[in-house]
């Protein structure tokens, strides 16, 4: 089994995000940019400005899919720099 | 051109009490000869902080307002952009004297308030330029579309490479190694600038940050307005006003300025923006000091008709306030700006080119 | 507002005060606009077009002072140009003398909107029907000033054509009702509907195509201090030979759409994102497909009935 170190957001205070029905919009300060999220990548995103939190801790949000679908979803926020990984 | 209205900004910005008796036409000057001059969100500040002795017409009211907002987006903006620049450039290990606009508002000085920011002018030791330069291209920075020409002007004889541009964000930055072209004559010491410079803290940056000294923030003010293109004399010299009354308060400012400008060779520029505050704007400076100037510019035999030049680029550039004849003393002031910068051998090729690539796009 | 409407001026009183200095004087929505130029056809169109509007007293504070000139030197006498001119300052590039009503309105556009940045500047045509706000969002081509216009002259209350002024701390919508622009078939649609439509003068060859204005009708241009709460965002497309589908949208979807039609929302920063965050939470969202006004109109006026 690998280790989890854990996920957090590269500058959080800098993050605005708003959450509908149909999915959620991001706000970066730093990077000026708007972006399209799912209802449940936002709420990770949500999550992880209150502080870093491991997979296991995501896991247990309300609407959380399989183990597999997280890494996964988990993985491309990684990807577009949303979310980064604590080493 | 009104002369009666055409001193309406620069009275306003000194003493707004002069509004009491303003009707709507006074206020259509004054409103577009900010406007003009980017001064809009500064003439709001002091109508404003005028409380009870200024009553601003409602309609006026909404240019006032407009202007205080967009100051405040443009200050939130330049608080990032510093942020972002900060990250690329923390790795040099190097301070990095923010310079003009910038270094006014995140040193909380009343300069710095309400204003709007174009390029973000830094300063790095003359060693580091290249590295600094390279870090910025990594993070995202180009140089701008100038044509090879003004490539090689910049390098060449310019104290700051071309302006580079961020390619997602937009922001452009301006790089120094001094605060003067070396082509002027003038040899300040940069080295000395930047030891003497202040540590700064700006909101979300590592600590590379800092600004120039009082004295050395004000002489280059005074550099810039004389040797820069004065197109926005009255902006510039309105900073120049606002500086030199913040810092009259701190010790020694006084017995070290006109010294130190001597020291950096920089004291005829410092001695024409005492001059010009004053008569502008009405800036207090000690009697000892405005004498000295009066005796030190009356030497040069240029004088009195560099006095007359520089003049016609101290009103706005709005209808109501400028006239043929300004326009006219102002081109002549462009080619004499140059020639402060530029050995005359070289100005006149220059100046030659830049004349035919810009007829086209020449506006009214 | 005080003062005479335009209509009272006649031809040459007209024509004396768009040629002197302090220019003609009317009140656009909460703006004084002064308007200068010896061009026939801007009399003509603002004869025609703005008629309704109140002509301002000299002791009022004039916003913005604009010129369609006729350009410098010889240009004056032979083949005129169209220059338009704003505080000594000349935007644009000059176009034929027989463009130059066309010219002061996008003039006047550009003026509007560069002293609104403090606004949320959406690229819509705005109504109101029963004191709540139509957002029509789209890029141009998409047939929303034709749409705009059918429904001013059913009566809608005209905000604009073109810019939807989004107040950032109120998110209340700022009317500037002025000509509606129509371009090339548009101008033959409008003119055939009903509610006596009134069209100003014609610019052909333009980039555009041929453009054209309709009056904004009388009770838009009265009422036009009174600021609207958005209700509903529609982001209508017109395709020949479309059926009519309209489909509610959600917030988020919604909130992206009205982003990518957004001019200045980039510079606002995260004010920007906090107001469209707003104005979305505000509004009930529609994409609507259409092939002509008579299969949208009535569909919109269902939708736009519904009690807040």
């Amino acid at each position: 089994m690998s280790l989890d170190p854990g996920w957090t957001l590269p500058h959080a205070p800098l993050i605005s995000i708003l959450h509908w029905e149909d999915g959620c919009v991001l706000y970066d300060a730093l990077k000026t940019s708007t972006t399209l999220l799912s209802p449940l990548a936002g709420q990770i995103i949500e999550r992880l400005r209150d502080g870093a939190a491991d997979t296991a801790t995501l896991a247990s949000l309300p609407d959380a899919p399989d183990a597999e679908s997280l890494a996964g979803l988990l993985e491309d926020l990684a990807v577009h720099g949303l979310i980064r990984r604590l080493d | 051109m009104n002369r009666r209205t055409d001193r309406h900004l620069a009275n306003a910005l000194a003493h707004p009490d002069i509004t009491a008796g303003f009707g709507a036409r006074d206020w259509e000057a004054l409103i577009g000869q900010a406007r003009t001059s980017d001064l809009l969100g500064q003439l709001a500040e002091v109508l404003r902080d005028a409380g009870d002795r200024v009553t601003v017409p409602e309609p006026v009211l909404f240019h006032l307002d407009a202007a205080l907002r967009i100051a405040a987006l443009h200050r939130q903006s330049l608080l990032l952009e510093l942020a972002v620049i900060a990250s690329a450039l923390s790795a040099l290990g190097e301070p990095v004297v923010l310079l003009k606009g910038g270094a006014y508002a995140v040193a909380g000085l009343r300069a710095g308030r309400s204003r709007l920011f174009g390029d973000i002018d830094l300063m790095v030791a003359k060693a580091s330029l290249d590295p600094a330069e390279g870090a910025l291209f990594r993070h995202g920075w180009r140089p701008t579309h100038l044509n090879a020409y003004d490539q090689r002007y910049y390098r060449q004889w310019m104290h700051e490479l071309p302006p580079i541009e961020h390619f997602t964000r937009g922001t452009v930055i301006d790089l120094h190694h001094t605060i003067v072209p070396p082509t002027s004559g003038h040899i300040p010491d940069p080295a000395r600038l930047i030891a003497d410079a202040r540590p700064v803290q700006v909101p979300h940056c590592p600590d590379i940050f800092r600004v120039l000294s009082p004295v050395d923030m004000v002489m280059h003010s005074a550099c810039h307005l004389f040797y820069g293109e004065l197109q926005k004399g009255l902006r510039d010299l309105y900073d120049l006003h606002c500086l030199i009354g913040e810092f009259s308060s701190e010790e020694s400012f006084w017995e070290r300025l006109l010294p130190q400008a001597q020291a950096h060779q920089l004291e005829y520029p410092v001695l024409l923006a005492l001059r010009f505050a004053q008569r502008v704007f009405g800036t207090a400076v000690p009697e000892a000091i405005a004498e000295e100037c009066d005796r030190r510019l009356g030497r040069r035999w240029t004088g009195a008709l560099t006095d007359h030049l520089i003049d016609a680029s101290m009103y706005a550039l709005h209808p109501s306030s400028d006239s043929t004849w300004r326009r006219a003393r102002r081109h002549i002031l462009y080619a004499r700006s140059h020639w402060l910068r530029m050995p005359l051998h070289l100005l006149i090729p220059h100046l030659a080119y830049k004349a035919f690539i810009h007829d086209e796009a020449r506006v009214g | 507002m005080s003062g005479a409407p335009l209509s009272s001026l006649s031809r040459s009183d007209l024509q004396d005060r768009l040629r002197a200095p302090d220019g003609l004087r009317l009140h656009i929505g909460r703006f004084v606009t002064g308007i200068r130029s010896r061009h026939a056809q801007v009399a003509d169109g603002l004869a025609t077009l703005y008629a309704d509007y109140r002509l301002a007293d000299d002791d009022t504070f004039c916003d913005y002072a604009v010129e369609v000139g006729r350009g410098d030197g010889l240009r004056t006498f032979v083949r005129p140009q169209s220059v338009f001119r704003f505080e000594g300052m000349q935007p644009f590039k000059p176009l034929p003398g027989d463009q130059a009503f066309a010219m002061l309105e996008w003039g006047l556009n550009w003026v509007f909107t560069n002293h609104a940045q403090h606004y949320l500047i959406i690229h819509a045509a705005v109504l109101e029907r029963d004191g709540q706000g139509l957002i029509l969002a789209a890029p141009p081509g998409s047939g929303k000033s034709t749409l705009c216009a059918g429904l001013a002259l059913r009566g809608w209350r005209l905000l604009s054509d073109e810019l939807a002024m989004v107040g950032l701390e109120d998110g209340l919508l700022l009317p500037l009702p002025r000509p509606v622009s129509l371009k090339n078939r548009s101008i033959d649609i409008v003119r055939g509907l009903p509610g006596d439509p009134v069209i100003g003068p014609m610019a052909h060859d333009t980039a555009k195509g041929t453009v054209a204005h309709l009056k904004p009708p009388r009770s838009s241009v009265e009422e036009a201090l009174s600021r609207v709460q958005p209700r509903w965002v529609v982001l209508p497309k017109f395709e020949t030979g479309s059926e009519c589908a309209v489909q509610p949208m959600g917030r988020a979807r919604m909130f992206m759409s009205l982003v990518s039609n957004a001019f200045n929302y980039p510079r606002l920063g995260v004010t920007g994102f906090q107001a469209m965050g707003r104005l979305v939470e505000a509004c009930d969202g529609y994409t609507a497909r259409y092939g002509s006004l008579d299969q949208i109109v009535p569909v919109l006026e269902s939708i736009c009935s519904r009690p807040a």
